[in-house]
């Protein structure tokens, strides 16, 4: 089994812990399927089967020089096997995209469907009234129009 | 063609080169499945039972699924807003179902204006999906292309 991860593989690894395989690959300008490979031979080479194990033997060697996969074996069992849900990255201008709970999303979308009924009945409206204001200047210049 | 037939039409087009040339894996396919709807829409357009278009409902309803969908499982703000015009054009739908004196006119003006919606919904997605910090897809298929020519 190879010991030393590369730098893209230890990189990638890395941001396994802020970021989803998709936000790893535009970040680096890779394909997501790079990504995963990328990471899965990482676990390999670190002798475990999670990316969550993997990081946490890549973390505390960290600073040491002994190699990781010296500790690998006896790791894997203490490192929890529940995958972590990976923190949000901000994106441009501080973007986050909107949250994850479904429930959540549900609401917010039923939400913007109120936010959407007002705008349009606001804007069907002024419309209306714009209509009704045009009828009465045409009224006013050419009384015998109709 | 009305002034608005024409406006709604460009919309159309317009969100549909934009959302397959400048978007992301989301914008695209929710473009894709809009494209197939709208054709399927007007292959059925004529097609009514007591002045109800069950076909073009049912269409309608399987995007609105689709969009709801993508909203769910990929993070978009815009998916949410698209769902929620979405979501009333099927009251549009309903509203014709349940109230009988609606003209089709009415009808289809209203549903017009929350469709330009979703256009405009799926145009600032490529926003959103600029400001994500994603790659367009289709300049990435274009250099491995070029790339693979080369």
């Amino acid at each position: 089994m190879q010991t030393r991860l590369t730098p893209r593989q230890e990189e990638c690894l890395r941001l396994t812990k802020w970021m989803t395989d998709r936000e790893i690959a535009a970040e680096l300008g890779i394909s997501e399927p790079t990504v995963k490979k990328h990471v899965a031979e990482a676990c390999q080479r670190l002798g475990v089967n999670r990316r969550k194990a993997a990081l946490a033997i890549l973390e505390e060697t960290e600073g040491e020089t002994a190699l990781p996969s010296e500790r690998a074996t006896g790791q894997e069992a203490a490192v929890p096997t529940v995958e972590i849900e990976p923190a949000r990255v901000p994106g441009r201008f501080g973007y986050l995209p909107p949250p994850r709970n479904p429930l959540i999303r549900i609401g917010i979308a039923l939400l913007l469907m109120i936010v959407l009924i007002l705008t349009a009945t606001l804007l069907i409206r002024a419309m209306a009234e714009s209509h009704a204001h045009v009828e009465r200047i045409d009224q006013a210049v050419m009384p015998d129009r109709d | 063609m009305s002034i608005y037939h024409s406006v709604f039409l460009a919309l159309s087009l317009t969100a549909l080169a934009l959302g397959w040339s400048l978007g992301g894996h989301v914008e695209r396919r929710a473009t894709v499945a809009y494209l197939l709807a709208m054709l399927a829409s007007l292959m059925v357009q004529n097609v009514e039972t007591d002045r109800i278009r069950w076909l073009l409902i049912l269409i309608d309803l399987f995007f609105v699924v689709f969009i709801f969908r993508l909203a769910l499982t990929h993070d978009r703000w815009w998916l949410l807003t698209a769902c929620a015009a979405l979501l009333l054009v099927m009251f549009a739908h309903a509203a014709l179902l349940i109230d009988t004196t609606m003209s089709a006119r009415t009808n289809a003006a209203t549903r017009w204006i929350f469709e330009s919606m979703f256009h405009l919904c799926l145009i600032a997605g490529i926003g959103e999906r600029w400001l994500a910090r994603e790659p367009a897809v289709l300049p990435q298929q274009l250099s491995r292309l070029r790339s693979s020519r080369a």
